[in-house]
């Protein structure tokens, strides 16, 4: 008995050590937005003012790659989400993620600051809220990536850009629609909307 | 042939193209410190104020002069005499062998005449005369720092207002831009079939398009006036083209202090404060000089005559006036004094009276200057809080913008939405800059009501 009790602190020790070495080895939330940023502020200087159509296509990934879709319209459908059957959730997300998709490599003005301050990132357990702030001119931007760990990987679930709620403003849009008319009337726009594209 | 066709075109780019692009208006960049070191050094209102410092330092040095030998004076003078020697006879009587004035009887003669008056006691008079110059000194230099204020607050005017003038027609290329981007895609929807849209939000957009071309072409025009203004207050010439150095207008930094601290700089700085104190300081000072009449000046005189007329002798006769061939010095001590002494009060009352007058134009500014500062210092508190509240609308217009932007995205909002958001955020953008203009030249105005720079130096 008294053998077990002496091998069970040297257990506990070696595995509170492996667990910070993980924890140490992967990319803090600032670090993952500030390495993503730099990644795509590079590339659209590269580019220059007029951005062809395969950089377009890299930047979405890039833009995108760090954002949990899967959560985000869970949030945009706020209660209209479980009432969703699992083959409208998976068609909705995918529809969603084509569409934001689109639409992220529209403005990338954002991306073109003069400089981009990163304040220390505010970590809550499994969550996470990095503020930056992108100045250009006498212009200046707040962007609140709020994050969540999912399988060990850091991901953003909502982007807050100067007061705004990514998240809450898609729902506030979906409410609207569907209240206006359906779900699925406001479905069938928004993948006629992606078929346009 | 060929190699006369290569030096041909060499030829025509080197000579002949040139001169077609110094065609184009060349630029000058300045910062407003810079606008406005051109601008004082080159202004004629100012040069006429320091022509006045001139004259009046003039003025100082002529009373100064007054205390130490204010006569002194030499006369000279050559003519024409007939000869006159004086014989006399055996029995004593004087005659003269010259009683014809022939032209062979004439001599030259000369006549020198010096005098000198130096005042011994004048009963302050002197001393007056110069207080009263000294501070005429000081009002003129007060006229030339009050011509100054007047053009540092034009040029800044100007200044901020041709950098309102670039960043709104910034906005405003902006809208043109994006109202051409919809006009694009509502025909498209159009031509579709959508029924999104409708015609009317084509007239819609005609209309708002119609506004964004109508304001800009006034901007342009507002803004080459205000950049051809500035190069003539510049003394440049006015086919320059301008580019002010503050790409983007932004508050001054300036944060306000008690109003009382504005009073009393005021007090001290303000050049019509200064000047009319300087005005009283003379008005006192030609007071104690009307004063001065009632009481005896003392002063010493002294001078020497000499003539000298050959041929003319000295009859030697006491009897007999001779006016020439003499040596004459000598010195007296004098005073003199007006005997008038109801006109000498008479002086003294008015000189008395401008003194009073002055006192009480004195009072009427500094109320009214208070006045004035208090409304600006209350006009600026309220722009400040403009700005701030200018910019949380205009974070509210981005918002709204932002917002739509995504649904419009999602193909969940309508193009009129779009716009009207579009709109709002134009409006605000433009909002905001006036906000931010005012209160610079608001901030410009206190400092000439003030007399006091509250911009920070070397501002861009």
């Amino acid at each position: 008995m008294l053998s077990f009790r002496l091998l069970t602190i040297p257990i506990l020790l070696v595995l509170t050590i492996i667990i910070s070495l993980y924890a140490q080895s992967s990319p803090s939330p600032v670090e993952l937005i500030r390495k993503r940023n730099e990644t795509i502020q590079k590339i659209l200087e590269t580019a220059g003012e007029t951005v062809d159509a395969a950089t377009k296509e890299k930047l979405k990934n890039i833009i995108n790659d760090l954002i949990d879709f899967h959560e985000l319209s869970r949030l945009a459908l706020g209660k209209y989400w479980k009432e969703r059957t699992e083959q409208e959730k998976k068609e909705f997300v995918d529809v969603f993620r084509t569409l934001i998709r689109n639409s992220s490599v529209k403005k990338l003005e954002i991306y073109r600051a003069d400089r981009i301050e990163y304040l220390p990132s505010e970590i809550n357990g499994d969550k996470a809220a990095v503020t930056t702030i992108a100045y250009k001119g006498n212009k200046s931007v707040e962007i609140i990536y709020k994050m969540h760990r999912v399988n060990g990987q850091w991901k953003v679930y909502d982007m807050v850009i100067d007061g705004l709620s990514t998240a809450r403003n898609y729902r506030d849009t979906f409410y609207k629609q569907i209240a206006k008319s359906s779900y699925q009337e406001m479905y069938s726009k928004l993948k006629k909307r992606v078929e346009e594209k | 042939m060929y190699r006369y066709l290569i030096g041909l075109f060499i030829f025509t780019l080197t000579v002949l193209i040139p001169p077609l692009f110094s065609q184009t208006l060349e630029k000058l960049q300045l910062s407003l410190s810079q606008c406005e070191t051109l601008a004082l050094e080159k202004n004629p209102l100012i040069k006429e104020a320091e022509y006045e410092v001139e004259k009046s330092l003039i003025q100082h040095r002529e009373a100064r002069g007054a205390g130490f030998l204010p006569k002194m004076e030499l006369r000279n003078i050559w003519g024409l005499l007939p000869r006159a020697r004086a014989q006399y006879t055996s029995t004593g009587v004087l005659t003269s062998p010259d009683t014809a004035t022939g032209i062979s009887d004439l001599r030259i003669f000369t006549e020198m005449e010096f005098s000198i008056l130096q005042p011994l006691y004048t009963f302050g008079k002197i001393h007056h005369l110069q207080e009263a110059a000294e501070s005429g000194i000081e009002v003129s230099e007060a006229g030339v720092t009050q011509r100054e204020w007047e053009v540092r607050l034009e040029i800044r005017k100007l200044y901020w207002g041709i950098v309102l003038g670039k960043e709104v027609l910034t906005i405003l290329h902006d809208a043109q831009s994006k109202i051409r981007e919809a006009e694009t895609k509502l025909n498209e929807k159009l031509d579709e079939g959508s029924e999104d849209v409708t015609q009317n939000d084509l007239f819609k957009l005609q209309i708002f398009k119609y506004e964004i071309d109508k304001e800009t072409r006034k901007i342009e025009q507002d803004l080459l006036l205000g950049k051809k203004t500035l190069l003539t207050a510049l003394g440049k010439n006015e086919n320059l083209d301008f580019e002010p150095k503050s790409e983007y207008l932004e508050p001054i930094p300036f944060l306000p202090d008690s109003i009382q601290t504005y009073f009393s700089l005021a007090a001290r700085y303000h050049p019509q404060l200064l000047q009319i104190q300087a005005g009283l300081n003379a008005t006192r000072a030609l007071v104690g000089v009307a004063r001065s009449d009632l009481y005896p000046q003392f002063f010493i005189a002294g001078g020497l005559k000499y003539n000298y007329a050959p041929g003319r002798d000295d009859p030697r006769n006491p009897w007999v006036y001779n006016p020439t061939n003499f040596f004459r010095p000598g010195a007296v001590l004098g005073l003199s004094l007006n005997l008038n002494f109801s006109q000498t009060r008479n002086k003294i009352r008015l000189a008395e009276n401008d003194y009073q007058k002055l006192s009480t134009q004195k009072i009427l500014l500094h109320h009214k200057l208070n006045l004035e500062i208090q409304k600006l210092y209350q006009a600026i508190l309220t722009a400040q809080q403009d700005i701030r509240e200018s910019n949380k609308a205009l974070k509210a217009s981005e918002n709204w913008l932002r917002s739509v932007s995504m649904s419009f995205d999602l193909g969940l909002a309508e193009i009129k939405e779009l716009i009207d958001a579009y709109k709002a955020n134009s409006k605000m953008q433009v909002e905001h800059l006036q906000n931010i203009y005012r209160y610079n030249v608001l901030v410009a105005e206190l400092s000439k009501k003030i007399g006091y720079d509250l911009y920070p130096h070397h501002s861009e």
